[in-house]
């Protein structure tokens, strides 16, 4: 039979409502068990066994509660079905409420078949329907014929492959009309070039929001034609080294971190420190009373935290080597590849399309010494791809790559209102710690105040170094306290955007504006309430125009 | 290689203002009027819990203060929770457009949050029993980000905005633009390729477009929810496929031309008494 055949065959067989197998009248009267917490129920048992003088009538009783979660599993079985229709799963449940899901095939993610002992005996196998719209299964199914779940997997995997089919053909369309972040021909660095230096002709600037599908729109969303798509693609396309961190690199990089973070690998040694000093044939009762001279000891107490550091440095210095050696960028077909360590490697790949959010952390060492931390949001359980040790010109590299080359300045700021807000949210803690204080330590209580005026430096501080802006393709904000970090994300990818407003703001005409993509998500606080409504329609126009690739 | 140039721009050069649509001109549809009633209902019967587990409490207990002085601090907060939804009722409402839906919501902290029907991975209707009488239902529409929780809704306007949501979802992810060719701006002033459902959709305010459809009534009746444009292949006959076995005997709660015994049907009445 051919595919389209079977294709066809599978969406007859499930376009009528159907429900599980009777024996998954069991598995949702244990999992309403569940929800209600065995363990309370246990508890529950337990103590009413213990108290009843009659303990044979509550025996009598067990059978009746298993009785009554039979019929709420049998009623909850009766109640769930599912049928494929109109392209969409659609699943109705539930036994007090009702519930009814809608999954567009082509949203499914995976659709995952197991088949435990249970099953395994009787021939049956249970399903798990998974989309990117919540982190739990969306759909299970316990008990079902291997037929029905071969047949709902083919559907869901061949919308799927259609879908991701016109997806290609609109990305090619789209990297026609102008150099979309998916594109990354030319972008890279050569092996022989020195630091920061380009080559390639970098297209032209990046795919405004008006531009509208190119040509590649004409020649039709074909399978055979897709193929030949993807096979010049990966012909036509060579790696390209993006980032390249050479050791000297990667000691610059662990000396910029913070010391202290090195130091925590010491803490099981202090920890241990009697069992040291038992085992080099010092008594740690000696240590209480010291024969050395004063001298010495104040000697030791300014030599000692110079030590600490010079030892955290060091163990920053050999993390750093052994995590990140090597430590190389590649720029493939398929997207990013990080890859590093000295003794075991490890690869990390993301597609472009995937990354959600990009961001660079850079604290006073590591300005001193030109370099950032580059982290990588993306869908799903990878986190983030982190590229620690980046010079200037490897951010404009990366930069390029995700956003292209239309220029982004950060020279918004936001209201200084911020300032007041935080201290005045402070206020009642601190008010009511120094009242306590007082009444138990004394007057000296009173320092606690003090609280608030650092609190008020920090966030003046905060504030007037806070900027954003917008260049109507990505979004970014930076924050600087200590440590510079900038969030920016590409507009297209938005997947909700809400615009906020407190009591504090409405009075001021201010309000906060939250960008979300999958995961993650851009929040502008106390800025005008016109500029977070056009940074919103900016958002939403940008995600229902932009035919680019967004996961 | 080129200088690297890093001049600042002009927000307002880069997109034409006019171009993008704001929503902040739209206006919005409350939600059912029997929305306000099962809120209260549901804090009616928190209260009662509350007030039952306190004087159980301050019979049993020994220390009888503690008890009373728990369901006193809960019986504050349901009540608080009351009043806010009082207050809410005025400004909490829904928005659906061509291309996003917004849901507008909060007393003390105001929000709107709009979903862009390209991001939308699935929708579920839930309706509680409290619901169920009184005709309402909970629309989810669930996104790779935040999702968007709108209750309050009639049934058959959730319905409706279930089925517009899939297809629009289904019909913009293939095509963003909306008719494949068209620029983006050419795609906001044209109307949804298959004819919108009588709940309300408004058009983009910024482009000059169709005329707005008025709200309608939740009670008016529906044409039936549009066709999803599937991507996959139409299914064969049953009859034509030997390989189909005999379909099962489950009623069909979903669709409107094999109407079974459902409380989900389009023409079925709500379960409780009608909307006042």
């Amino acid at each position: 039979m051919s595919q389209e055949s079977e294709l066809g065959a599978a969406l007859g067989r499930l376009s009528s409502p159907q429900r599980q197998s009777p024996l998954a009248v069991v598995f949702l009267a244990g999992r309403m068990l569940r929800r209600l917490g065995l363990a309370q129920l246990a508890l529950v048992g337990v103590a009413v066994s213990t108290q009843a003088r009659n303990l044979g009538g509550v025996a009598a009783v067990l059978p009746l509660i298993a009785l009554a979660f039979a019929g709420i599993g049998y009623v909850a079985w009766l109640r769930y079905t599912f049928a494929v229709v109109d392209g969409e799963l659609r699943v109705t449940k539930g036994v007090l409420s009702e519930e009814r899901l809608s999954i567009p095939l082509d949203r499914i993610q995976s659709v995952s078949i197991r088949q435990p002992l249970v099953q395994r005996v009787l021939g049956l196998v249970s399903l798990s329907v998974d989309t990117a719209g919540t982190a739990v299964t969306e759909l299970e199914i316990h008990a079902v014929t291997r037929r029905v779940a071969d047949d709902l997997a083919l559907v869901a995997r061949n919308s799927s492959e259609r879908r991701s089919g016109s997806t290609a053909v609109a990305r090619d369309a789209t990297s026609s009309g102008g150099q979309a972040p998916g594109t990354h021909r030319g972008l890279g660095r050569s092996p022989g070039a020195g630091p920061g230096s380009l080559v390639g002709s970098a297209p032209g600037p990046g795919t405004s929001l008006d531009a509208g599908p190119g040509p590649g729109h004409e020649t039709g969303a074909g399978d055979t034609l897709e193929l030949e798509h993807r096979t010049r693609a990966v012909e036509g396309f060579s790696e390209e080294t993006l980032i390249r961190h050479r050791p000297e690199r990667l000691v610059r990089t662990a000396i910029s971190r913070v010391p202290l973070a090195g130091l925590a690998l010491l803490a099981p040694l202090f920890a241990g420190a009697d069992e040291v000093a038992g085992v080099i044939g010092i008594d740690p009762s000696d240590l209480d009373q010291p024969t050395v001279p004063d001298w010495q000891i104040v000697a030791l107490l300014v030599v000692a935290p110079f030590v600490l550091v010079a030892l955290g440095v060091g163990l920053n210095v050999g993390r750093e080597l052994f995590t990140n050696w090597d430590l190389t960028v590649v720029s493939s077909p398929k997207g990013l590849r990080r890859s590093a360590g000295l003794t075991s490697r490890t690869s990390t790949s993301s597609s472009v399309a995937r990354i959600q959010q990009y961001s660079t952390a850079q604290n006073l060492l590591e300005r001193r010494f030109g370099l950032r931390r580059l982290g990588m949001q993306t869908v799903g359980g990878g986190g983030s791809m982190s590229i620690p040790g980046c010079d200037s010109a490897d951010t404009q590299v990366i930069e390029q790559l995700l956003f292209g080359e239309r220029p982004l300045v950060l020279d918004q700021t936001t209201s200084s209102a911020e300032v007041f807000r935080s201290v005045r949210n402070a206020v009642p803690l601190v008010v009511i710690v120094v009242a306590v204080g007082w009444y138990s330590l004394g007057w000296q209580a009173v320092l606690g105040l003090l609280v608030l005026v650092l609190r008020w430096l920090k966030e003046r501080r905060e504030v007037s170094l806070r900027r954003w802006g917008t260049n109507g393709e990505s979004i970014a904000v930076s924050d600087t306290f200590v440590t510079t970090r900038v969030q920016r994300s590409l507009l297209h990818k938005t997947n909700t955007a809400a615009v906020r407003q407190s009591r504090f703001e409405r009075r001021r005409g201010l309000a906060t504006v939250e960008v979300s993509a999958a995961g993650t998500s851009i929040v502008i606080g106390m800025i005008p309430l016109a500029d977070a409504q056009r940074i919103r329609d900016l958002a939403l126009f940008a995600a229902e125009t932009d035919a680019r690739p967004w996961m | 290689m080129g200088a690297f140039l890093n001049e600042p721009v002009d927000l307002g050069d880069l997109v034409d203002p006019g171009e993008i649509p704001t929503l902040a001109d739209v206006d919005f549809v409350p939600l059912h009027p029997n929305h306000l009633l099962v809120s209260l209902i549901g804090s009616g019967i928190a209260a009662a819990v509350v007030l039952v587990g306190g004087i159980a409490g301050a019979v049993l207990a020994p220390m009888r203060w503690i008890p009373i002085a728990i369901a006193g601090v809960l019986l504050a907060l349901i009540l608080l929770t009351a009043v806010l939804s009082v207050i809410e009722v005025r400004h909490i409402a829904y928005r659906a457009r061509q291309h996003d839906i917004s849901f507008r919501k909060g007393v003390l902290t105001r929000e709107v949050e709009t979903l862009p029907y390209v991001r939308v991975q699935h929708v579920r209707i839930a309706r509680g029993p409290i619901q169920r009488w009184f005709g309402l239902a909970t629309l989810s529409i669930n996104s790779a980000g935040p999702d968007l929780h709108i209750p309050g809704l009639g049934v058959e306007d959730a319905r409706r905005l279930e089925a517009y949501l899939t297809e629009r979802a289904g019909d913009l992810s293939d095509d963003p633009a909306g008719d494949g060719f068209s620029t983006p701006a050419d795609d906001w002033a044209t109307p949804p390729s298959t004819p919108s459902p009588q709940h309300p959709v408004a058009p983009e305010s910024a482009v000059p477009g169709p005329p707005a459809q008025p709200p309608v009534a939740a009670e008016a009746p529906s044409p039936g929810p549009p066709v999803r444009r599937s991507v996959l292949p139409e299914p064969p006959s049953s009859g034509s496929d030997p390989q189909r076995p005999a379909a099962p005997e489950v009623a069909d709660r979903w669709s409107t031309t094999q109407p079974p015994a459902s409380t989900w049907n389009e023409n079925d009445p709500p379960d409780g008494p009608p909307p006042r």
